[in-house]
């Protein structure tokens, strides 16, 4: 089961929208679990944006998180995440890669060559809760593994994954503790 | 069983208890201890070591440790010239399939860095020349993950931050840059040459993922595949493992297959096309015997009239075998005619008759007819012998006409 937890407000036809387009895209169940709220210790040094891995760690959060469960937290703040070798790059959500719990964020949507807020926020919780399941970067464009900020995500705004990658979710999803 | 200290040293002297290690093929893995186990009456000394990624145990004999390319982890200096690798333009990649699987192979088994690196970079350049097959697209996943991993053991970051570096350097976002030198961001791949868009119906195999992506059609330029795929899809027939040949023998079949029934099915199509419409005007007759009366629509309405030269034969085949059917149709005709008679000319009606047009006109044709030719004949004197040739020809054109409605 994929759960959806919103840490602010997001209109109900866009949860709606993102639960359908997670429920098809991974064949598992996906519900509205209500809201929580943003961890204030999660805030940066710029005060502008979250910290994504302290955010996970640190939100007061009650859902339960059963087996093989998923939970998905959508928020409208910008994120960040520890720099890499390659710097600073854009960051759309943070999953805890083959871990339950992935942040996404609705950041810089609608905005212009953005998708809509709801096939964009749609396409980045798929993106996320597919590193959930351990799937890496897709070369395909058109598969929702495909990197975000490449021009190809925002190309092909259909939810939906190569065959690969569908392949390797579903024997993930098959073996898992459930 | 025997769990020695820390202070072992394992290989060449340069692993210890408690490193972390890459695996060849496995990915990263901590060293346990170094154990003795009885296996097929013999002791062995094995180190074991506990994968991280999901905490399976993996022995290996100690003599064998430095053969089989246990490591350990590289360096942050070692990563960060990994990084300067990826992110340089890469070469062409190799389109022998037999030499690219030898030499990927080499390289995974090998468990280095680099060689890992080199499968990664080569088999991205491929993949945006066109598809992977489903072999190599599992390769190119696996040397992903073990990169993923190592640089994330290296650098201490958590894996997606890996990942998302990694992809910096292979895609990179506008703006990126590598030491200081601006990286050319990542373009979409090019419609007909990459994974999906564009190509010729022949590729059925890779159709087939399209399709169950459930992806319509991409706005392609419809350029074809470009020659160096083409090669490279000639290349993969004949591969030497057999066992990578299943899925690669099977998408060549489906080609083959494809290739050998499009253009023909497309041609079917069309001949099926003309013969239908020529089977339709064929069969109409006897297909409308067996509708209900007054579900047939014109025949005007269905489309242009069959040929006149095609009447006379479907009059002949009727009455055989729908005298009975028509009988009221046929004293209705019969008594019109009567009248028709009284005033109509012998000679007439019947050289008329085979030039009349298409039968639904019979029906109003008689009193129209029978109004002209009126005032013409002076002595209807033979009016019966006259009136009994053109009911026949009548009683049966009538019929017809109505079979046919």
């Amino acid at each position: 089961m994929i759960r959806l937890v919103t840490l602010g407000e997001f209109p109900s036809e866009v949860l709606e929208h993102v639960a359908r387009r997670l429920h098809a895209a991974y064949g598992m169940g996906c519900e509205i679990e209500g809201e929580a709220e943003l961890p204030e210790s999660a805030l940066s040094e710029d005060q502008e944006s979250y910290q994504a891995p302290k955010l996970l760690e640190e939100i007061d959060d009650e859902t339960q998180l059963y087996a093989d469960d998923k939970i998905v937290y959508l928020t409208k703040a910008p994120l960040t995440a520890p720099e890499g070798p390659m710097g600073k790059g854009p960051l759309t959500g943070f999953p805890q890669f083959g871990g339950g719990r992935a942040v996404v964020t609705s950041h810089g949507l609608g905005g212009k060559g953005e998708l809509p807020l709801d096939v964009g926020l749609a396409k980045r919780a798929a993106h996320h809760v597919g590193h959930l399941w351990e799937l890496h970067h897709c070369y395909d464009p058109r598969c929702a593994m495909h990197p975000e900020w490449s021009p190809g995500f925002t190309q092909y705004p259909e939810v939906a994954l190569c065959l690969y990658d569908r392949e390797k979710s579903e024997r993930k999803i098959k073996l898992g503790q459930s | 069983m025997a769990n020695k200290g820390t202070e072992i040293q394992i290989g060449d002297g340069s692993l210890h208890i408690g490193d972390r290690v890459v695996y060849p093929n496995q990915g990263i893995c901590r060293i346990t201890g170094v154990e003795v186990k009885q296996i097929a009456g013999r002791d062995w000394e094995v180190v074991t070591l506990s994968r991280e990624e999901d905490g399976a145990t993996v022995m290996v004999p100690r003599a064998k440790v430095m053969g089989i390319g246990l490591r350990k982890v590289a360096s942050v200096a070692a990563i960060d010239d990994m990084f300067d690798q990826l992110a340089a333009p890469g070469d062409d990649p190799q389109l022998d399939w037999k030499v690219r699987h030898r030499e990927n192979a080499d390289r995974m088994t090998g468990g280095g860095l680099q060689g890992t690196l080199d499968v990664l970079k080569g088999l991205h350049a491929l993949s945006r020349v066109r598809p992977l097959p489903q072999k190599e697209r599992e390769l190119y996943d696996s040397a992903r993950h073990l990169l993923v991993g190592e640089i994330a053991a290296a650098m201490n970051l958590p894996l997606h931050v890996a990942e998302d570096n990694l992809d910096y350097a292979l895609w990179p976002p506008p703006g990126m840059k590598r030491k200081g030198r601006p990286l050319l961001p990542a373009a979409l791949p090019v419609p007909g040459s990459s994974a999906v868009a564009a190509r010729p119906a022949s590729r059925a195999a890779d159709d087939e993922m399209d399709d169950e992506m459930g992806f319509g059609e991409v706005d392609a330029e419809g350029s074809g595949e470009p020659k160096t795929a083409q090669v490279a899809d000639t290349e993969e027939s004949d591969i030497a493992d057999p066992t990578d040949t299943k899925d690669l023998v099977r998408q060549r079949a489906m080609r083959v297959t494809a290739e050998e029934e499009e253009p023909e099915a497309l041609d079917e199509l069309a001949e099926d096309a003309l013969e239908a419409t020529h089977e339709d005007a064929a069969v109409q007759p006897s297909a409308k015997l067996h509708a209900p009366p007054g579900t047939t629509r014109p025949q005007a309405k269905r489309g242009p009239a069959p040929a006149a030269a095609e009447e006379p034969k479907r009059e002949g085949a009727r009455p055989a075998g729908s005298e009975a059917a028509h009988g009221v149709a046929r004293s209705i005709a019969a008594k019109a005619l009567e009248v028709a008679a009284k005033v109509l000319a012998p000679a007439r009606p019947a050289a008329k008759a085979p030039a009349r047009p298409a039968p639904p006109k019979a029906k109003p044709a008689p009193p129209k007819k029978a109004a002209k030719p009126a005032p013409k004949p002076k002595k209807p004197i033979a009016k019966k012998p006259a009136a009994k040739k053109p009911a026949k020809k009548a009683a049966v054109r009538k019929p017809a006409g109505k079979g046919k409605r």
